[in-house]
């Protein structure tokens, strides 16, 4: 292996490469995700016609994967590398593939593959199609073109890149139990992440008051609803995020069963729906400011804009 | 010669929808030549994960000149009253650019009509072959489209680049994304720099340069042969499974096969998980000893492992690329495949622990169906309907034990942990997990087979204690499915209820089982109506449920070589034609309308046989036609005519043999060819319709008995002969 990049140092390139596309360089989001994709910088802003160039990390929590810091690579919290890039460019491809080379891998001395798998998150009532990627038989990236988010066609398509942090750097380093790795020199992934993968897990399968939980997922969603009504549509969506992570917990601790979980997911998108739905909204009446081309820009308001 | 190349450049295609598209491209690029009168020596196609092309070779320089022919107005008003062409006729040979002296009358369809004669240029192919070439593009069809970048187009991926070549000229073809070129593209990591294609008629030599195989079946060839090489040097056995060997093929432009290596320990594994991680999860072929009765490709609805000898702890995958740093590449697949297997030995172990029952009172929070039940539940409605089929197949009680075992235990390893990280491994995993609690050999082989058969050509249970609840299983999916509605049409069925009641049926006629799909309909609605405290409508249900068995009936004697008409004629009056409840004759059992079906194959065409349709087809519409001057009751002494008198003393014993036993197709066959003469001789010399009407009223009693006996048994009515 040529290279033994830190956790850290894979960031840092990552952060150098896209940097150098162009791409806005953002942070991890302040509310609990799933996934890169919840960030609303993707949700929201795949939505509607403005170009957006975004890379940012993502510490991810799937408290379903928690396994009390003692499986070598299920975490309740992992961390994704997460790249927007809208309109996906026509060398979309060869963006990721560069930025693998970036990181000191020679793909001629390596097997990549791009295996098909679509992507839904029926939450975020949201679909694409792409591929997970195969490095030697190891998924390291998710690359998906999103097709419909809340329910709205994507239009441009953005091309979403999600990179497996620990996966990559697992491979890089040559490591098999993800707690081995090194996050930066001479600092283990396990003398950060061991305690609070401990304690995660036990508190979502031994501690945590469902019923409290149940509770706030119906605060949260009226808040959600509440704030909807005054057009309010960040708030709103970061209430959206509560919901789903709480219903992420109910879910991994077992307290919710088939049926149920089909009605929770169903008020999540409904949610999710109608903030969407007012997100493009307020960006036609702000005339969609990230647009460049400003002629373009009116001609999406005009027909964006009901006529009264 | 001529030689045109279209090659469409794509990101990578989803491997199952490559060659399907290229079975459309080669039928558009026919079409085409056929519509336009095209003559070409070889079509060729193309295909990896990357492109889809085809080249036609030996096309002619431009198109043939072509004599066609115009129909015009009718000849009627073609003249106006003084002889001259009419305005209409006029208009018809300036439209097409004759002179009005060109016009020709001749007949159409029994009409005159206006014609003209044109000559058609023919044109360029090169230039007719740019608007097709668009029209084939845009006519692909595939099972999910997407967009990309700010286009409008959809497509089964982004299209990158297309090439449109006439021997060594580009042919201008333009998409919203893309304008055709000549550039080659190679692989995409072992070769570089731009490169040109010269000559259309190169296409695949030149793409070999830079490393692609485009050639499938070539691309298929080189990873068996070099599989073969392996095979030779280790002495073991590579499991080759042909639709594992598509998918891989699909997945690559350059194939090289590479062997790698796990843990001996991981053997202790089931060998169904091993090779489930190795060839679902990461696409690689498993690796067996080599025996005596090994075969190179296995019917991957097979056990996976038959014919071959044991796992070995190698993998074979192939790498898209050459030979290069090929050592990182294996070590890189060993390690995913070493997590992968640890966490399986985790999960298998940790199973392991935990009593059978265990399983089931976790299964008391998983809801099944919404308002119908969790999985317990209906294990509970399972257990019931096997015993009660059990007993219908007059099964021991020792038996019946078992059955209600199986029956019990059939669903417990759904919740699992190795069938959650491996639903295809569902009953293989119960099965094993049951043996290692000491359950019976037969209980264990039941837990897995009662999913059989799970398609067309799947085996069915080997021990007979299976059988009811391979049906109950399957019947009360059906019901549950059906009781909400969820009855498929089209093509949707997400849970696959079409092979589920094809399964039944596979059940019932495959082991010739004498079970009447009525009964139980009527008991698995029952079980989920009293189960559930619903308020279902057991009439309509039902006759949904035996609609739809009845539909997979048609299919498995079609399967099976039945004649069209034979099939309607054995499967007659039943509820899928609606009939009144009366004439639901026979009662016929599924199976005996096989064994009906196969006998009276063999003997549809005989002369005697078709006599005997005609003449009781006669006998029973004649009857039909005048239900209301048939006679209650026959009256013996008013037959007096010889011929009348031998149709009654014909019919007697054939109607007698028949009241209380199970009627044989032989039987059947017998009777039918002894009455025929008979009834043939009496139609032949009676005037059935006399004007006595105790006469006619016993002549037509005769008819009548006659046919309603013979509908007993199938509806002559449906045969058809030529």
């Amino acid at each position: 292996m040529k290279s033994s990049h830190t956790i850290q140092e894979i960031i840092m390139l990552l952060n150098d490469y896209w940097n150098k596309q162009g791409c806005i360089l953002m942070n991890p989001y302040d509310v609990e995700t799933g996934a890169g994709t919840m960030n609303p910088m993707t949700t929201l802003r795949a939505l509607g016609p403005e170009e957006w160039n975004v890379a940012y990390v993502e510490p991810s929590r799937r408290p379903a994967d928690g396994r009390y810091g003692e499986n070598p690579s299920r975490l309740y919290q992992h961390h994704q590398y997460q790249v927007i890039l809208k309109p996906s460019p026509d060398n979309v491809e060869e963006l990721y593939l560069a930025s693998l080379v970036a990181l000191g891998i020679n793909p001629q001395e390596h097997d990549i593959r791009f295996v098909e798998d679509n992507w839904e998150a029926p939450t975020l009532g949201a679909w694409g199609l792409g591929w997970e990627i195969w490095l030697d038989g190891m998924e390291v990236t998710q690359f998906t073109y999103f097709q419909q988010v809340g329910g709205i066609e994507c239009q441009p398509v953005s091309a979403e890149l999600t990179y497996g942090i620990e996966r990559i750097a697992s491979y890089l380093q040559d490591v098999e139990d993800v707690f081995d790795l090194e996050y930066t020199k001479g600092i283990s992934y396990a003398s950060i992440f061991r305690q609070p993968e401990f304690e995660h897990s036990k508190y979502t399968f031994e501690v945590a008051d469902t019923e409290l939980m149940s509770r706030w997922f119906n605060d949260y969603e009226q808040e959600a609803g509440r704030a909807l009504a005054e057009k309010l549509v960040f708030p709103a969506y970061d209430y959206v995020l509560k919901c789903s992570h709480t219903f992420n917990q109910l879910d991994a601790a077992g307290a919710i069963s088939v049926s149920a979980r089909a009605s929770y997911i169903g008020r999540v998108r409904t949610l999710a729906q109608k903030i969407a739905k007012l997100f493009l909204k307020e960006r036609c009446k702000l005339a969609f400011p990230l647009m460049k081309d400003r002629k373009a820009a009116q001609k999406w308001v005009e027909e964006l804009t009901p006529e009264n | 010669m001529n030689t045109y190349l279209l090659e469409i450049g794509l990101e990578e295609m989803p491997a199952q929808m490559i060659l399907p598209a290229i079975e459309q491209l080669k039928t558009l690029a026919n079409k085409t030549c056929e519509q336009h009168q095209l003559s070409f020596n070889d079509i060729r196609t193309f295909s990896t994960p990357r492109r889809l092309a085809v080249t036609l070779a030996g096309l002619p320089e431009k198109q043939a000149d072509r004599i066609i022919e115009l129909k015009g107005p009718p000849a009627a008003i073609a003249k106006d009253s003084e002889n001259n062409w009419s305005k209409a006729a006029q208009g018809f040979a300036a439209k097409n650019g004759v002179d009005v002296a060109d016009l020709e009358i001749r007949e159409f369809e029994g009409k005159d009509y206006l014609f003209v004669q044109r000559q058609e240029l023919g044109k360029p192919v090169p230039e007719l072959l740019q608007e097709e070439a668009e029209q084939w593009i845009s006519q692909l069809n595939f099972p999910k489209n997407m967009r990309w970048g700010s286009y409008r187009m959809r497509f089964i991926r982004p299209i990158r680049w297309i090439v449109s070549l006439w021997n060594d000229a580009v042919v201008p073809l333009k998409l919203e994304m893309v304008e055709a070129g000549n550039d080659a593209r190679g692989h995409r990591f072992l070769s570089s720099g731009k490169r040109l294609f010269s000559q259309a008629a190169d296409y695949e030599k030149q793409l070999e340069k830079l490393y692609v195989m485009a050639d499938f079946k070539k691309r298929r060839e080189s990873i068996i042969s070099q599989v073969k090489k392996l095979e030779q040097k280790h002495g073991f056995k590579v499991e080759l499974d042909e639709k594992l060997l598509t998918e891989v093929t699909n997945l690559v432009e350059w194939p090289t096969v590479l062997l790698g290596n796990f843990e001996e320990d991981f053997l202790d594994l089931p060998s169904e998980v091993l090779i489930t991680s190795m060839a679902v999860h990461q696409r690689y072929f498993p690796v067996f000893e080599k025996t005596a009765g090994s075969h190179s490709t296995t019917d991957p609805n097979e056990g996976k492992s038959s014919g071959a000898g044991k796992l070995l702890p190698h993998f074979v995958t192939v790498r898209n690329g050459d030979d290069k740093a090929l050592d990182t590449v294996r070590r890189g697949n060993a390690k995913v495949l070493r997590a992968r297997l640890s966490d399986a030995r985790f999960f298998y172990l940790d199973d392991q622990k935990r009593a059978l029952e265990d399983f089931r009172s976790k299964a008391e929070k998983v809801v099944f169906f919404q308002q119908r039940g969790t999985q317990n539940q209906r294990v509970q409605r399972i257990v019931e309907l096997s015993v009660f089929i059990a007993q219908k197949l007059e099964l021991s009680k020792t038996q019946q034990k078992h059955v209600h075992r199986i029956a019990e235990l059939s669903k417990f390893d759904l919740e699992t942990q190795v069938v959650y990280e491996f639903p295809e491994l569902q009953g293989l995993m119960g099965e094993k997990y049951a043996h290692l609690k000491n359950e019976a050999n037969l209980v264990c082989r039941g837990i897995r087979e009662h999913y059989h058969p799970r398609n067309s050509k799947d085996s069915l249970p080997e021990d007979v204690e299976t059988v009811p609840v391979a049906l109950a299983d399957k019947l009360d999916l059906l019901t549950t499915a059906f009781s909400l509605d969820m009855i498929p049409s089209g093509a949707a069925d997400p849970y696959a209820l079409r092979r589920t009641a094809q399964g039944i049926i596979q059940l019932i006629l495959g082991l010739g089982l004498g079970l009447d799909p009525e009964d139980l309909t009527y008991e698995a609605i029952r079980l989920l109506n009293e189960q559930q405290k619903l308020d279902l409508d057991y009439t309509k249900l039902q006759e949904n449920l035996l609609d739809f068995l009845l539909q997979r009936q048609r299919w498995f004697l079609q399967e099976r070589g039945i004649r069209y008409d034979l099939i309607e004629a054995v499967l007659q009056n039943q509820p899928g034609k609606k009939q009144p409840q009366e004439s639901r004759g026979s009662g016929a059992l599924p199976v005996e309308q096989l064994q009906f079906a196969d006998f009276l194959s063999q003997h549809l065409e005989t002369d005697i046989f078709k006599r005997s349709v005609e003449a009781i087809v006669r006998a029973e519409n004649i009857s039909k036609k005048y239900p209301n001057k048939i006679v209650e009751k026959i009256d013996e002494s008013a037959l007096k005519l010889p011929e009348e008198k031998n149709f009654f003393a014909a019919l007697q014993p054939i109607l007698d043999s028949d009241q209380n036993t199970r009627w044989t197709p032989e039987k059947y066959l017998k009777q039918l060819h002894s009455i025929e003469p008979v009834v043939t001789g009496f139609f032949d010399d009676v005037m059935v319709m006399d004007d006595d009407p105790v006469k006619c009223g016993n002549r037509l009693w005769l008819c009548m008995q006659l046919a309603k006996w013979s509908r007993q048994h199938l509806d002559l009515q449906a045969l058809v002969f030529a």
